[in-house]
């Protein structure tokens, strides 16, 4: 499936200086009958951020105090997970509204992060990275 | 435990071995409790799947074996002060390992409530104005 960006970033213009967004969630948090962390990544992706990654995390407590771990949740598997992206600052800030409807409890940090290489894999046979392919 | 806090703080990442252990448990378990008894805010335990550290040796995880020495990570976000407090209580837990602290902007944190018990504190603040709830 394949969501149309007309406004996604240009690979070569995307390096620099930009924001990593983390949202630290519970993996059995739900929104509209689904994992929270999938409609959060389709949250991110409709909106034509640059990318997401959901990590799972084994083990974390939060706001309210209670340890999350393999041997507590072996019934509810409420282990934490964190969703990161990052993007320019203006598209981020335009995306929370959204986010903040969608999360219950949770953590959301921002930082400064410098982009040193954000590419698509060149499709075979093609005549090779110029430009936009280099480690700047 | 219920502190709602939002505005600049910092990141703490402790990066260490899921075999090290602390008093007869895993040294990130131990890691936990402990931020948890002095009041921090938060902890994630992140478990990567290879690396390698100080001593240079690659840790790689292999289907066969469950004893593999995987890297973990144990994040934190607090302020600076508490971070302080707790750093020479963590040098004596940790043999090896490395330890980093990083600024960053929280612009949320909650527990989840029912809307009805939601405080002037919930929504997500860029200003990062803090206050409790």
């Amino acid at each position: 499936m394949s969501v149309p960006r007309p406004d996604a970033p240009l690979h070569a213009a995307f390096g620099g200086e930009r924001t990593l967004m983390r949202i630290h969630i519970g993996e059995a948090d739900r929104f509209d009958g689904r994992p929270l962390h999938r409609a959060v990544v389709e949250a991110l992706r409709a909106r034509g951020l640059a990318g997401a990654t959901v990590t799972q995390c084994i083990a974390g407590f939060g706001a309210t105090g209670a340890i999350h771990s393999w041997s507590t949740e072996l019934g509810a598997l409420d282990l934490p997970v964190v969703v990161e992206c990052v993007d320019e600052e203006a598209r981020i800030q335009a995306v929370l509204p959204e986010l903040d409807r969608m999360i219950g409890g949770g953590l959301i940090t921002l930082e400064r992060a410098e982009v040193v290489a954000y590419r698509a894999p060149e499709p075979p046979g093609s005549a090779g990275g110029a430009g936009a392919g280099g480690v700047a | 435990m219920t502190r709602g806090f939002k505005g600049e703080r910092i990141l703490m990442r402790i990066h260490i071995g899921s075999n090290d252990r602390w008093r007869g448990r895993p040294l990130y378990e131990a890691i936990l409790e402990l931020l948890r008894a002095e009041g921090f805010a938060g902890a994630t335990v992140f478990r990567g799947i290879a690396g390698f550290g100080a001593a240079a040796r690659v840790h790689r995880g292999s289907a066969l074996s469950l004893s593999s020495d995987l890297p973990i990570v144990v994040e934190s976000v607090d302020t600076d002060e508490r971070m302080r407090t707790i750093l020479p209580v963590l040098d004596g837990m940790l043999g090896g390992g490395l330890i980093t602290l990083e600024r960053v902007r929280v612009i949320m944190y909650r527990a989840d409530v029912p809307e009805a018990e939601r405080t002037g504190s919930w929504p997500i603040d860029l200003g990062g104005a803090g206050g409790g709830g």
